[in-house]
């Protein structure tokens, strides 16, 4: 981390300071090249990695543009593959890295791997690779993806289905005894029991650890710092303004996959910056439109997508507070009282019409009583939130007549006269406008439906709110959940008794006072979830799946809102650009530009 | 023969009536008497007072008079157009905007006087103790008013917004916290140019201690300058709290402010169907800083007795040429 | 004069470690911690990256090692952007950052000070409303509503500029204006009240007196005399804009550091906005330095001791 060959930089910046003042030009700014890229299809020229010089084609002969310039909304927040934590990061290394297996048009096909072999307990996973390289000459190997799998692919919550990962993880770790390398060619992953979570299709990228250790801190922090296998190399990235790549040459699939040479991403966090960039013909597509201005560019041009998380109210149930001082220090009895009513949470569930509220703040968001992604199939042709319907639940347009009843109720069973006499409710959600006008929807609608007046919104920032989360520092908590549609399951884990929702600082392994309960503890819920993970029987874990979910949602610890979505537009001589499956809502695998 | 012309005007024949050069010729007035009355006088310094004087009376009682809360969603309304029934039309979730606009209101004229006046006052305290102290009391403070300048006022304000909430007393208390620097400069810089003065040293001679010399002597003389500064800081205060929102800090939902309406319909902008939401607060808090601001510009004017003679100098002079061209028909 | 540099070098050292030792302990004071960022988050996962990055150690030891790497010009690594060095982003937008503030101050304040001197010459002429209408407008409309404007109208509807992103000087136009129309209204009020004041004073009815022409008077005794208090605040003013306008930056998306300190902030990259903070104490210090260096030669009055 302490480096004295930084040493120069300030001095430099100085030095270039003075020069900036004397010719009034930027020095590390890509060249001018996106001038004109609207009209001639001119991109970046600068190669950082490769060293080789790509000429600034105009028109490919056909009447196609080899570029693309997209706009995007959010920005990677590193280059470091290991140590990401957001999935802003992936599209950049779906972008820049090879593959195990790739995610091409809602399919998963293999593009590293040659062959995979299963055993026939299903317990021994054994891959053997393609011949492959990095853009600088250095072979892809088997312990490349190893080094990944065991540094990145692991997590505490998935560590123990692996051969050895429980015993040694802490938070990353540096060997495994069930995954590991063969041969160069060769790669093997070892379960500890077949889980119907693990098909085998990882989407894990290689990173050889030679030079991730080369390079220490500064592994990923520019392009020049990274080693690039994939479709594309990254020239450039000015951070806040755009990323720049080329394609890669050496890539494996580069004949059949990912026509396009150039590929531009320029970042604005500002939604009516979006707009004018677009509609003045600088960018040739934008994804992940903000709701509140999707109206601007007409929401019929717009493609919807789904992004893949969720949305949803929960409940402190556990009347407690941790705090760094005190350890756990109780929220108070008569505010306990009333989270752990379960007539009082059905009150706020039902007080919410939730098709309104989706429809006025967020219309790409649906409105969903589910905890999985809508677009699941089932055993048959129908998805499975069809075929597997839940009962007893809260309409999505909200029943105000039920929601009276149950305060009613509860006001009753806690011995209230009246619904002033409540005490005060924090409702803790982030510091983003989407996230704050729910939350303050939800506390007008509370008040206008039920009375309830004391009801006070948290705002924080990420981080805060996050560290609030852990710390239990709520009564109400406006949770964002990622949903993977690959894996339901997972999703239904996180309320396990010792799930990262239910007791996310892992209080109830690191020993916490008895009377701290989790979330929602409920042993019958947890031996179901475990047990289908190891159903293979497609109907009968469809079903448990089912069960499942019906407990959760009968116990109301959690109330699905909205399943969130996005919108993405394009020019029109774009064509073939979205691609659901990868998050961003954009796949350029076969995505083609018309000249213009 | 123009220049000839503008000479003859420029150097005029001394009136006769005036050779008796120390003959008080003006009448007397009292200085303050005579700073409202030009105040006054302005056409300009009375709009900018109305605008203020109407502001803060719709601030008050609009949200009270409106059959609407400021915070109540309608989902059966949203985005609706200015009409008779909402004034300034309703928002994304149905709110109606001229009562949020008014609530809003509330809170960034608050946050503008108090977050000048707090900033300003603590300002002046330090300052006179600095200046009047001099020595290394003088320098201590002075470094330290160095030192909390070069710190990013935002570390300060989430701090204090994390600790208090994001009210308008935590806005305000991040402000004075985050401000009183420039106001202990400018004040200590007054108290050194009169500290050494003739008055000062009679007051002294007559026995006046420190505080007395500094609130009755000097602080009369500086008393407009004062009016004036804090009279520009209000806009500064209502523009900081509308930085701080566009940010993502600033008082916390569903309490508003104007800032934070401006920076959510900054959003909305592009669209025919939400321009509304994006004007109607522009427009108010436009208005606000421009009043505050041009009347602060119309009071320094007032104050400046320089300007006093030289209106009456121009005065006598319009006088005199006229006289001087009837001479010359 | 050596004597004075040194000392006020000296002055400005101590300035800087104070300034970096008060902001080193603000920053921890914020709640939250700098690695929760996923959701669902991995605690353990947290719990690693702090002790990696030692900031499970005691405080004291954390602002010593700090104060180490200080003085040897190393501000470390980033901890939200894995393997972005501080340093490295302080030499590439910097750069940026600068040459907005230059561009804006290079239009800025000539065109302020020259429309000053008109409004001052002309006074209630069309020229001098006009310029104060523009005064007026520039105060009162928040900086981000302006941009907006300008992005509609100059990229949408006109299509002359770009309406963000950082590529050559075509993409610099916008956020300059934006920029320095602020600096143009500050000097043209400045200016104007100062020339007027200016021309109240005797020496200028001592000029006229000996017959000069009204040009020259205004050249050489009126905007001169004029000129000397702007300096003061120029400092200061200098020191703001190299500091980088977050709003302006954000919504043209240049690639400037007063985005990336509010944003480090936000983030609670302890490191990063730590080294922000210190870097811009320096230029803030220097900037101050220069323009009473300044002063000291252009009014021979002040003298430096």
């Amino acid at each position: 981390m302490k480096k004295m060959k930084r040493l120069p930089a300030l001095f430099l910046c100085l030095a270039v300071l003075m020069a900036t003042a004397a010719c009034g030009t930027t020095t590390d700014v890509r060249p001018d090249a996106s001038e004109n890229a609207g009209e001639t299809g001119g991109a970046a020229g600068t190669t950082a990695a490769a060293g080789e010089s790509t000429p600034a084609e105009s028109k490919g002969e056909t009447g196609t543009s080899d570029t693309i310039n997209l706009m995007i909304s959010a920005e990677p927040v590193t280059l470091n593959v290991l140590e990401s934590q957001s999935n802003l990061d992936e599209y950049v290394f779906y972008l820049t890295s090879a593959m195990l297996y790739r995610s091409v048009d809602t399919e998963l096909v293999p593009e590293l791997c040659d062959t995979m072999e299963v055993s026939e307990d299903g317990t021994t996973y054994t891959y053997t690779l393609k011949e492959a390289k990095y853009s600088d000459g250095t072979a892809v190997t088997a312990a490349d993806f190893v080094y990944y799998m065991v540094k990145r692919y692991l997590t505490s919550e998935n560590c123990s289905r692996f051969v050895g990962g429980a015993d040694t993880y802490n938070g990353g770790l540096e060997t495994c005894e069930g995954i590991y390398a063969e041969d160069d060619r060769t790669f093997v992953v070892k379960l500890v029991e077949p889980i119907t979570t693990f098909d085998g299709k990882l989407e894990i990228y290689p990173v050889n650890q030679a030079y991730v250790e080369g390079k220490g801190d500064s592994y990923g922090g520019t392009p020049a710092d990274l080693q690039y296998s994939g479709p594309y190399i990254l020239d450039d990235w000015t951070v806040g303004t755009s990323l720049t790549l080329h394609k890669n040459p050496d890539y494996i699939s580069a004949a059949e996959l990912f026509p396009l040479e150039h590929v531009n991403l320029y970042y604005s966090g500002d939604a009516s910056s979006l707009y004018s960039r677009y509609a003045g013909g600088d960018v040739d597509a934008v994804v992940s439109i903000n709701d509140t201005v999707v109206e601007a560019f007409g929401v019929d041009n717009c493609y919807r997508y789904s992004s893949g998380n969720m949305y949803g109210i929960e409940f402190n149930t556990t009347g407690f507070t941790y705090t760094e001082g005190d350890g756990f220090v109780s929220r108070g009895e008569e505010v306990t009282a009333l989270m752990q009513n379960e007539n009082f949470r059905k009150a706020l569930c039902f007080a919410l019409d939730r098709e309104a509220i989706c429809g006025a703040i967020s219309p790409s968001a649906l409105p969903t009583n589910r905890y999985v992604d809508s677009g699941i199939k089932g055993t048959g042709e129908t998805p499975y939130v069809e075929e597997f319907a839940l009962t007893d639940v809260a309409p999505l347009s909200g029943d105000a007549e039920a929601a009276k009843e149950y305060l009613a109720k509860a006001l009753e069973e806690l011995g209230y006269g009246d619904v002033s006499e409540l005490p005060a409710i924090r409702f803790l959600t982030f510091e983003n406008i989407q996230q704050k006008t729910m939350a303050e929807t939800f506390v007008s609608q509370w008040k206008e439906i039920l009375g309830i007046e004391n009801i006070e919104i948290n705002l924080q920032p990420i981080q805060s709110a996050i560290m609030s989360m852990v710390y239990m520092d709520y009564d109400l908590y406006l949770q964002q959940l990622e949903l993977n549609p690959d894996n339901m399951v997972d999703m239904l884990a996180y309320w396990e008794t010792a799930g990262t929702v239910s007791d996310p600082a892992g209080f109830q392994a690191g020993g916490a006072p008895a009377q701290v309960a989790s979330m929602h503890a409920d042993a019958e819920f947890d031996a179901l979830v475990e047990s289908i993970y190891r159903n293979f029987d497609d109907a009968s874990r469809l079903a448990d799946m089912a069960k499942a979910e019906q407990m959760l949602y009968s116990a109301y610890v959690y109330f699905p809102i909205q399943a969130g979505g996005g919108y993405a537009i394009t020019q029109d001589y774009v064509h073939d650009f979205v691609n659901p499956h990868v998050e961003g809502g954009y796949g350029l695998a076969h995505t083609t530009v018309d000249a213009h | 023969m123009d220049t000839q012309k503008k000479i003859t005007l420029d150097f005029t024949p001394v009136d006769p009536g005036l050779k008796d050069a120390d003959q008080i010729v003006r009448p007397s007035v009292r200085y303050w008497p005579e700073v409202w009355k030009r105040l006054f006088q302005n056409k300009l310094a009375d709009v900018c007072l109305g605008i203020i004087l109407l502001m803060i009376l719709l601030a008050i009682f609009a949200p009270m008079v409106s059959s609407y809360q400021y915070d109540a969603t309608d989902l059966l309304h949203t985005n609706g157009k200015p009409c008779l029934e909402h004034l300034f039309g309703t928002d994304t979730t149905g709110r109606d905007m001229w009562t949020r606009v008014w609530v809003g209101a509330r809170a960034s004229l608050l946050i503008g006087f108090l977050g000048a006046l707090t900033p300003f006052v603590i300002g002046a305290v330090i300052g006179a103790i600095s200046g009047w102290c001099g020595g290394w009391v003088d320098m201590v403070i002075m470094r330290i008013c160095d030192i909390m300048l070069c710190i990013p006022s935002m570390i300060y304000m989430i701090l204090i917004l994390m600790v208090m909430g994001g009210s308008v007393q935590a806005m305000v208390v991040a402000m004075a916290i985050s401000n009183w620097m420039g106001s202990a400069r400018n004040f200590r810089g007054r108290i050194l140019q009169f500290k050494n003065r003739e008055f000062t040293l009679a007051a002294r001679l007559q026995g006046a201690g420190g505080l007395r010399i500094v609130f009755r002597h000097i602080l009369p003389n500086i008393l407009g300058n004062i009016a004036v500064s804090l009279c520009g800081s209000v806009p500064g205060a209502i523009f900081m709290e509308a930085g701080m929102s566009y940010i993502g800090l600033g008082v916390t939902p569903p309490r508003t402010s104007l800032g934070q309406l401006s920076t959510s319909g900054i959003g909305s902008f592009l669209l025919p169907s939400q321009f509304h939401l994006f004007l109607y607060p522009a427009i108010v808090i436009s208005m606000m800083i421009f009043a505050f601001f041009m009347f602060g510009n119309c009071l320094r004017d007032a104050l400046d007795p320089r300007l006093r003679d030289e209106e009456y100098n121009a005065r006598r002079m319009r006088k005199l040429r006229r006289q001087m061209r009837k001479a010359v028909q | 004069m050596a004597k004075y540099i040194c000392k006020r070098l000296l002055i400005s050292l101590a300035t800087i470690w104070l300034i970096a030792t008060a902001c080193f302990f603000l920053i921890r004071l914020l709640p939250g911690n700098p690695f929760l960022v996923a959701n669902p988050l991995d605690m353990t996962n947290a719990e690693r990256l702090m002790d990696y990055y030692g900031l499970n150690d005691p405080l004291w030891e954390q602002y010593l090692r700090f104060l180490g790497n200080l003085a040897h010009l190393d501000f470390g690594y980033s901890l939200a952007h894995a393997g972005r060095s501080v340093n490295e982003v302080i030499a590439l937008y910097f750069p940026v950052t600068a040459q907005l503030a230059i561009q804006a101050m290079l239009f800025g304040i000539p065109t302020g000070i020259l429309l000053g001197i008109l409004s001052s010459y002309r006074r209630g002429s069309g020229l001098d409303v006009s310029a104060q209408m523009l005064t007026i407008l520039t105060t009162a409309i928040p900086s981000y509503v302006l941009a907006a404007i300008f992005q509609l109208l100059f990229s949408v509807t006109l299509g002359w500029f770009p309406a963000g992103g950082w590529a050559s000087m075509k993409y610099t136009v916008l956020p300059t204006l934006c920029l320095s129309l602020g600096l143009v209204a500050g000097y043209c009020r400045s200016m104007r009240t100062l020339m007027l004041e200016v021309g109240q004073q005797d020496y200028l009815r001592t000029a006229k007196a000996k017959g000069l022409s009204d040009l020259r008077i205004i050249f050489f005794h009126q905007i001169r005399n004029a000129l000397l208090p702007l300096l003061t605040n120029m400092g200061l003013e200098i020191a703001g804009l190299l500091m980088g306008s977050y709003v302006i930056e954000r919504i043209f998306s240049v690639p400037g550091l007063g985005k990336y300190f509010v944003t480090s902030i936000n983030e609670l990259d302890y490191t990063m906005a730590l080294g922000l903070v210190v870097f811009q104490a320096c230029v803030v210090v220097a900037a101050n330095f220069l323009v009473d260096l300044l002063y000291g030669v252009v009014d021979p009055r002040v003298k430096l001791d």
